[in-house]
């Protein structure tokens, strides 16, 4: 409310000049003016004498210029009150400013600003800046007007809504930059009235009304470049030496930062303002030459009023704190991205926050610097992630000797990945490793908080969740889908459990989310798909709330189609029994601590500590029975799914057993030392997390297939030949067959990329390699280079110990090549006999540029030694052996695809994009919303 | 749900997990070196020449013979090429198929392999000459060890080992020595570099001169080779091809009238080998069995009793793996065999009628029971040859004269398991052969 005030009579001589650029309707605030009580000497609007204003019937004089306004107010007048055309007033506000304005002597004084729709709500009461200027209201977003600010303060600047000036000294400072926009205005007038020795204050008991100009309005171009000049214009020239390059590395940072987060404006923005600047130069150095000094000491006094550090890293900070998940103590999201309080650093999520980052960075700090290893399922993505799409979607598996078979859909995740950052392999490999753990984290956090475990606990159990012992078997087994897929789970966990949201677009978008982040597990390890249904069983009957059994149950449904078209070419037994089976054995010291937290939790705790324990249990126990279910005959597939559902398992007894101390009375004196043993064990957990930070490969073994790079350097012209790798399971890269004698091998292209590293159901020439593989084991073969090169092997390659290996000592026409190992032991051995993928009838080898082969035209037909299917071409194909001979048309052969597949896959990408539209365009909706 | 029925659950969940094995990890176990008797033994898809010899003097026949008709292609390795092979298609006779190519390289000594295009035989190399008449099967398998009992270094003798590896790596082999001194040392018997697809020679009399009885045991420690040893006279020569160590041998041919023969037993383990050697005859009265140890590692010289007219053989079983030869000796002929590590239904003999006077063959029943064999003989030119069908009394020798021409291989088929052999006698010259069983 607006305080009477006492002004006398003869009080100072005020004229209102409206300001706001070229508006034409001029009437509203010239109403306003007129229903001030506080008499006015004259009423003046600031235009163009090329706009025609409407006053309404309002009587006003009309100035070309701020300096025609201060010419026309003459020595006899005192104050100017700026006004902008958009505001309105209470009748008292000007009496309020000029009251104020004498009682503290101020020089330049501001109004509170309300919300014209809302008048409850506080827009603006003054504020400050950091040291680039950028402004700080120091309200919380929506934050109503309960007088709580209402007492004159000096402050940094005041908005130009209602501002009431020192004619003399306004006049000095030869009025408002009409250059600049709205904020950076009233921060002009104010810093340069402050550097002359005025005083800013702002005056609550004025209240003006304006329109709500939005969160963003901070960040246009127009005030950022109005920020910059403002510096040039009041800063010394010591100041301008580390701000400006400082503002310059800072705006590019937020501007990334923005765009990350779908502000696409953000870096042209950023670029646009330093031009205009550039632009504007020369009006900035006469202004600021012009500019008065007799008081100017230093810009000292400006930083009186300036909080520390950035007000916008403070921003981007508390963004990524909420992107990690623990800097969010609120339930609702959106109310704590931007909270830039100068207690921000203090804040124990925010702690978490950054410990989680740094946490990150430590432990996937080699792969940051050098690089991911080439080991397990690690290997390097495709050179053209475009023809890897080509190639999921309905083209030829390169797997083994080839088939039509649909690839994982790992395959297809990482290539989108891949496309997206620019077809940039190594780049999008490093990102979506360390992506998914950090997502993994900041996930876990989030996920208990919705299950209401305090900071702490959420954060030990987000380290025990990406670092704890079933990832690193994962990443010991170098079971990168594994590692890639613990970015998506706990996400969906979140949704499951969160409370239903009001209103069907936000249910549409949680399920989009639930969807969308199942989708991604599942696209690595597919039976994470499952997980969702079965978390919200396990949580509806511990919390007695059926709503998650349904959300986890849509959740999983929505993920399916993500699968496409891999899951539609695969029957239930070939999904649960396919590949070789990891299990999941661990040190025996590893479960002690595990067993005791999780039963001294369950034992001792109340509330819902209780249930994340239980829930852990639960799911640990069946997904520790899945992880070593192998001897059961399960496959790759379900056991490192089981894995995945242990670590978060883990996670969730972590995070019940820490916070069971919490929840305990003082009497309760048993329960509590219960508790603290389950504290304790809990913690031990986590101390497990550390051993994997000294090597920074998140527990990645170190490179062992660097040195296939052999294969490309000695290379013909027409690029690399296919390699017969052999050896221990465990030393080959990917999914391997074995011999009758349990002899580990497959092929892989002369250049190992991770499409290879699944191999498809072995086709007739699969069949034939491996009795060929027995006939050479058997010691039949003096020349098994003559039988290997008609698969197009030029190279053998032993990682290890093999029966296989010892045959090599007594054969004629492979070469060793003395000195080149791969992998631990073993050796290299180079094909005498010519061995190509694919070479014409008059002997020309042709080149594999995946999935396509291409070459010189010579000859009639080009021979593919691919398995045999009627599919390539385009010249007319015929079968030779297990085969293919394709005539020659063009200098490309290519598989023509399987439109059914293609159909799938483009059905899935579309309902992945479909995904994100619904889950991204329900929370900006909101957002639009709450603001 | 209760915390009990969460724990009772989670905990039989837990407990099943547990006693869930570990499954088998799949990779075969590395062959352990030492447990290596014998691989296989008998015709192959190919076999290994490390030896002929061609000059004006001496002629070398190399004898394929197959089963079923095959091609036959024979590759030269020299100067570290493999040469371009010259091929054959053995003629196909009722019993198998037989070819001969006669000096293929005409002057020196050379290495070949041979390889049998779809088809598996064997290969037996014959030299005749002024001075030599010396032959013995090709190896159709490798071994990790390889022993060449039965050689000597006294005055008049020239003892050399012949490593060939035609194969695509190098290969680095140990020498051991076994004398009647022991364990030979020396340096130059170690760590012997033999590059891919070249033949090294090495010159045992220059290394240990004046032994009476020595042994090689050749040892690869990096790639492989086929060793043979010859031993020259100035009269006669005898060559015979390494065997990888085994737990028992047949001799067909053990000796025979007017040799001195020798029984040379080598044990290249540490631990001792206790074995036991008995005597077979045509007359089926096998004699007094007798046995000794061969302490480790080292080798034991047994003199065999002047044999009736019709020669002996003999069995030799051991309780650990041993190498054994059969050295036979006169004025001015000297032969030596390795023993045959297994008996069979059916083989091929390639080569006794190289040298042209006749040969006789030698059939070995060591069982207990009579065995009916049928034997034909193989004639490279086309020509139907000599069958016959003889019994082979149980613990018994047979020995049967073989055409003086167009025996240029047999095949014998009998009703139970036997050991074949031949030896052939021209100009005071003696040679030993054997041949492979077919299955």
């Amino acid at each position: 409310m607006t305080s009477p005030t006492d002004v006398p009579p003869s009080g100072p001589r005020v004229i209102a000049v409206v300001i706001g650029g070229q508006a034409g309707e001029v009437s509203e605030v010239l109403q306003t003016i007129h229903a001030q009580a506080y008499e006015l000497e004259d009423v003046v609007v600031v235009a163009d004498a090329s706009r025609r204003l409407d006053g309404g019937g309002a009587p006003f004089k009309r100035v070309g210029s701020m300096g025609d306004a201060v010419a026309l107010a003459g020595d006899g007048v005192d104050y100017l009150w700026l006004v902008h055309n958009r505001t309105t007033a209470r009748p008292d506000a000007l009496e309020a400013l000029v009251s104020t304005a004498v009682q503290v002597d101020a020089s330049v004084v501001g109004s509170k600003v309300l919300d014209v729709a809302n008048p409850q709500q506080l827009l603006f009461v003054g504020g400050a800046t950091d040291v680039f200027g950028f402004p700080y209201t120091g309200l919380d977003h929506g934050e109503l007007d309960q007088e709580q600010f209402d007492v004159i303060r000096d402050v940094a600047y005041v908005e130009p809504a209602s501002i009431l000036v020192r004619r003399d000294l306004f006049g000095g400072l030869r009025g408002l930059d009409p250059k600049l926009p709205y904020i950076a205005t009233g921060l002009d007038l104010c810093q340069r009235a402050r550097v002359v020795g005025g005083r800013v204050v702002v005056a609550p008991t004025s209240e003006v009304f304006s329109r709500s100009l939005g969160d963003d309005r901070v960040h246009t171009w127009r005030e950022q470049a109005g920020r910059i000049r403002v510096m040039l214009k009041t800063y010394s020239f010591v100041t301008l030496q580390w701000t400006i390059p400082g503002l310059l590395m800072l705006g590019l940072l937020a501007g990334f930062y923005r765009t990350a987060r779908g502000s696409f404006g953000a870096i042209p923005d950023w670029a646009k303002a330093w031009l205009w600047n550039v632009r504007h130069l020369p009006s900035t150095l006469e202004a600021r030459r012009k500019a008065p000094r007799v008081s100017m000491a230093s810009d000292a006094e400006l930083f009186r009023f300036q909080v520390r550090g950035s007000v916008e890293l403070r921003a981007i900070a508390s963004g990524l704190a909420s992107l990690l998940g623990s800097g969010i103590d609120q339930d609702h999201e959106e109310e704590d991205v931007y909270d830039p309080s100068p207690a921000f650093w203090q804040r124990p999520a925010v702690i978490g926050a950054v410990s989680g980052a740094v946490f990150i960075l430590i432990l996937s700090r080699s792969i940051l610097v050098e690089g991911l290893p080439t080991v397990g399922f690690v290997l390097p993505l495709a050179d053209s992630a475009w023809n890897t799409l080509r190639a999921y979607a309905g083209g030829w598996h390169p797997g083994g000797l080839g088939s039509p078979e649909p690839m994982h859909p790992s395959i297809g995740a990482t290539a989108a990945v891949q496309l997206v950052l620019g077809n940039r392999a190594a780049l999008a490999a490093v990102v979506m490793t360390v992506g998914s753990a950090a997502s993994g984290l900041a996930g876990t956090v989030t996920f208990l908080r919705r299950c209401g475990a305090r900071p702490g606990a959420r954060f030990l159990s987000g380290a025990v969740f990406v670092a704890g012992f079933p990832m690193l078997f994962l990443a010991g087994a170098g079971y990168w889908p594994g590692m890639l897929a613990m970015g998506g789970l706990p996400w969906a966990l979140s949704g499951v459990v969160s409370p239903v949201p009001a209103g069907a677009v936000a249910r549409i978008g949680r399920l989009a989310r639930i969807g969308l982040a199942t989708g991604w597990s599942a696209m690595f390890v597919p039976l994470l798909a499952g997980v969702p249904i079965l978390f919200g069983l396990v949580w509806a009957v511990l919390e007695r709330k059926y709503r998650a059994f349904l959300m986890g149950g849509a959740g999983s449904l929505i993920a399916l189609p993500t699968l496409l078209p891999w899951l539609a070419t695969r029957d239930v037994a070939a999904v649960v029994t396919g590949g070789v089976p990891l299990h999941l054995d661990p040190s025996w010291w590893v479960w002690p601590p595990i067993v005791v937290a999780a039963l001294a939790s369950v034992s001792s705790g109340r509330g819902r500590p209780v249930t994340l324990t239980a829930a852990g249990m639960l799911l640990g126990a069946g997904g520790f029975v899945l992880a070593r279910s192998a001897d059961l005959g399960t496959g790759r597939e379900p056991t490192a799914a089981g894995i995945v559902v242990v670590a978060i398992a883990v996670a969730l007894i972590v995070a019940g057993a820490v916070d069971g101390v919490a929840m305990l009375d003082e009497a309760e004196a048993t329960r509590r030392l219960l508790a603290y043993v389950g504290v304790v064990a809990a913690l031990l957990v986590g101390v497990v997390t550390l051993l994997v930070l000294p090597a920074g490969r998140m527990g990645l073994p170190g490179d062992r297939f660097g040195t296939l790079e052999f294969a490309q350097g000695r290379a013909g012209s027409h690029g690399s030949d296919r390699i017969l790798m052999a050896g221990p399971g465990d030393t080959l890269p990917g999914e391997y067959r074995r011999l009758p004698d349990g002899t580990a091998y497959r092929t892989v292209g002369g250049t190992l990329d991770y499409p290879q590293a699944w191999l498809p159901e072995p086709l007739a020439g699969d069949v034939l390699l491996e009795e060929a593989l027995v006939s050479i084991g058997s010691d039949q073969e003096l020349r098994p280079g003559e039988k290997l090169a008609g698969f197009g092997i030029r190279w053998v390659v032993f990682t290890g110990s093999a029966n296989l290996a010892e045959e090599m000592s007594t054969q004629f026409d492979l070469r060793p090549l003395t000195g080149l190992f791969v992998g631990e032991s073993g050796g290299v051995w180079e094909n005498d006999a010519p061995a190509y993928r694919a070479v014409t009838d008059s002997g020309i080898p042709w080149s594999w540029v995946p999935p396509d082969y291409t070459g010189r035209r010579s000859g009639t037909t080009v021979r593919i030694s691919e398995n045999s299917d009627p599919r390539w071409g385009p010249g007319s194909w015929e079968e030779e052996g297990w085969a293919n001979r394709v005539a020659l048309e063009s200098g490309t052969v290519a598989f023509a695809g399987d439109s059914s597949h293609r159909f799938q896959a483009r059905l899935s990408g579309v309902w992945v994009l479909i995904l994100i539209g619904l889950a991204s365009g329900s929370r900006t909706g909101r957002r639009a919303g709450a603001a | 749900m209760s915390r009990l029925v969460v724990t009772i659950l989670s905990g039989m969940l837990l407990a099943a997990g547990v006693m869930l094995p570990v499954p088998p990890a799949g990779d075969p176990v590395a062959a352990n070196v030492e447990a290596v008797e014998v691989e296989r033994f008998g015709i192959g898809p190919y076999a290994h020449c490390p030896w002929a010899l061609s000059d004006g003097m001496r002629s070398t026949a190399y004898i394929a013979v197959a089963p079923n008709p095959t091609g036959l292609g024979l590759s030269f390795v020299e100067n570290g090429e493999v040469g371009s092979p010259l091929t054959g298609d053995p003629v196909a006779g009722e019993a198998g198929a037989v070819a001969k190519i006669v000096n293929p390289r005409p002057v020196g000594v050379s290495s070949a392999f041979a390889e049998f295009y779809g088809g598996e035989g064997v290969v037996g190399v014959v030299a005749v000459g002024e001075d030599i008449l010396a032959g013995d099967v090709c190896p159709a398998v490798n071994s990790p060890t390889w022993h060449l009992p039965g050689g000597s270094t006294l005055d008049g003798e020239k003892l050399v080992l012949r490593l060939f590896n035609p194969f695509s790596a190098d290969a680095r082999v140990d020498l051991w020595a076994l004398s009647e001194l022991g364990t030979e040392a020396d340096d130059r018997l170690e760590a012997l570099t033999v590059p891919a697809r070249r033949t090294r020679i090495v010159m045992i009399k220059e290394i240990l001169d004046g032994r009476e009885s020595l042994a090689i045991i050749v040892r690869p420690s990096a790639g492989s080779v086929i060793p043979t040893m010859s031993l020259e006279w100035d009269t006669d020569s005898a060559v015979w091809a390494g065997a990888a160590p085994s737990r028992g041998w047949e001799f067909p041919v053990a000796g025979v009238a007017g040799l001195d023969s020798t029984l040379v037993l080598t044990n290249e383990a540490s631990l001792p080998v206790n074995f036991l050697v008995e005597t077979f005859a045509e007359d089926a009265s096998p004699g007094t069995p007798f046995g000794g140890v061969i302490e480790g590692p080292g080798q034991v010289r047994i003199p065999l009793s002047e044999p009736a007219a019709s020669g002996i053989g003999l069995r030799v079983t051991g309780d650990g793996p041993f190498g054994a030869a059969v050295v036979g000796r006169s004025a001015t002929a000297v032969a030596v065999t390795p023993g045959l590590p297994t008996n069979g239904d059916a083989w091929l003999v390639p080569g006794p009628g190289a040298e042209g006077s006749g040969a006789r063959l030698h059939l070995l029943n060591t069982g207990v029971r009579e065995v009916l064999v049928s034997y034909t003989v193989l004639d490279s030119s086309g020509e139907s040859g000599l069958s016959d069908l003889v019994a082979v009394p149980p613990t018994s020798l047979r020995a049967v004269s073989l055409p003086v021409r167009g025996t240029d291989a047999v095949a014998v088929s009998g009703d139970g398991p036997l050991t074949v052999g031949w030896w052939a006698e021209a100009g005071g010259k003696v040679v030993f052969g054997g041949g492979l069983p077919r299955d």
